[in-house]
């Protein structure tokens, strides 16, 4: 299942949280409480300790445009179901999974008001072809934006948040096999733009 | 250079290969010089994805998630179950509410909604930013009878449209309607999602404006 490794700092370093998880947890646990009885200070405090990663992914899964919208989108719904969460997991997977389902509501019509019908293909060809054109000067990161929306989406759930093929299936609708050939053909254009 | 190995060796770096195929990859890597470079690439965007960070957004967004939340306390355990009707008749209150009301709402008084909506101009029940709204309940009618009258006001005048306008229309109109259909769908997995429904109420007003400004073409022509 997947879980935060790393937060990045304000100044935009990367850095080993250092706070573990079951610190996170702990405080989440009596934020959690008191939000789920109306206290908005305590939600506060639950949306600043994991801010930085909803949006982080909603930025890969959606685009930056998006962002924030979906951010906001999926805290108000947090707050919304908080009485749903019965402490079965960490609060961090239990919201991570509803920003997820919730990023990929919104993904359809994203993809309706971009008229989705970019052609893929010719997306990723253009991606796999950066040996051939290295003025691409795209990085690692951009690379990433770059990709068609589904096979962005198996490269952020799997490798990224470190979910597992069989539980990106379930939330894709897609089959296992789909999800590590997509992966796989991911990482073959992505290995490019290693040393950018 | 790419072998019938290639493609194993993302679940050979992710260890999902079963013990037999395991062995018989190592030993063709072993052998291979390509195979290997591939690998230690496919393992090189492993560990680079897996070193990628969080970033907090570059503007606060507490404020607008504090706007939509205030007031309005963590519903209790049931979860709340939506019907496609309610939501229909929802995003067509929003839908006359943007337009700013228009005759047609009196069309049909079979489904007449109430919509309150919150005074503040910037911000909706999510949060979301959308255009500013009238701070006042209003009635509406519902969304599907306003567009089957001016679609059969539309059609009544159809023929007084040139070929190539009327293509046009038909075009828009086809595109309109997949995206309220798609919107639809989205909604039926989520269907608290203010986001969608206003999309969809969006959506669904652009298709009024659309077929009141075709009947607006063919009562000039008439």
């Amino acid at each position: 299942m997947g879980r935060p490794r790393v937060t990045v700092s304000d100044a935009g370093s990367v850095e080993r949280s250092s706070s573990s998880e079951g610190e996170a947890a702990g405080d989440d646990a009596s934020d959690v409480a008191a939000a789920a009885a109306g206290d908005v200070r305590a939600f506060e405090r639950v949306y600043r300790r994991h801010v930085a990663r909803i949006h982080s992914t909603a930025v890969r899964m959606l685009g930056a445009e998006e962002a924030d919208d979906a951010t906001q989108d999926v805290f108000v719904r947090a707050w919304q179901r908080l009485a749903q969460f019965r402490g079965e997991s960490a609060f961090g997977t239990w919201l991570f999974r509803l920003a997820v389902n919730v990023m990929l509501s919104r993904r359809e019509v994203v993809a309706i008001r971009h008229k989705r019908h970019v052609d893929d293909a010719a997306l990723v060809e253009s991606l796999s072809s950066a040996e051939a054109s290295p003025e691409l000067g795209l990085d690692f990161q951009a690379a990433i934006a770059r990709l068609p929306p589904g096979m962005r989406q198996i490269f952020v759930l799997h490798d990224i948040e470190g979910y597992k093929h069989d539980e990106i299936a379930g939330m894709l609708g897609i089959a296992q096999g789909t999800s590590k050939s997509q992966l796989h053909r991911v990482r073959m254009i992505l290995r490019r733009y290693l040393g950018a | 250079m790419t072998d019938s190995w290639t493609d194993r060796l993302s679940e050979y770096v992710d260890g999902e290969l079963d013990p037999r195929t395991h062995a018989a990859l190592e030993a063709h890597l072993a052998t291979c010089a390509s195979c290997r470079a591939t690998r230690d690439e496919l393992e090189r965007v492993v560990a680079r994805a897996r070193g990628i960070g969080y970033r907090e957004p570059a503007t606060d967004l507490w404020g607008g998630i504090e706007t939509s939340i205030t007031g309005n306390a963590p519903r209790s355990g049931r979860r709340l179950v939506t019907l496609s009707w309610a939501r229909l008749a929802t995003a067509a209150a929003i839908v006359a509410i943007l337009a700013g009301g228009f005759a047609w709402t009196l069309a049909s008084r079979r489904a007449v909604v109430v919509v309150t909506v919150p005074s503040s101009p910037d911000t909706t029940a999510t949060g979301v930013r959308t255009p500013a709204l009238p701070a006042t309940g209003m009635a509406v009618a519902s969304y599907r009878d306003a567009a089957a009258d001016l679609e059969r006001a539309f059609e009544a005048g159809r023929t007084t449209l040139r070929p190539e306008t009327m293509r046009v229309i038909e075009e828009n109109l086809r595109a309109i309607d997949l995206a309220i259909a798609q919107t639809d769908s989205a909604l039926r997995r989520d269907p608290g999602s203010a986001y969608l429904n206003q999309y969809l109420a969006a959506t669904m007003q652009r298709k009024l404006k659309l077929l009141r400004r075709a009947v607006e073409i063919t009562t000039a022509r008439s």
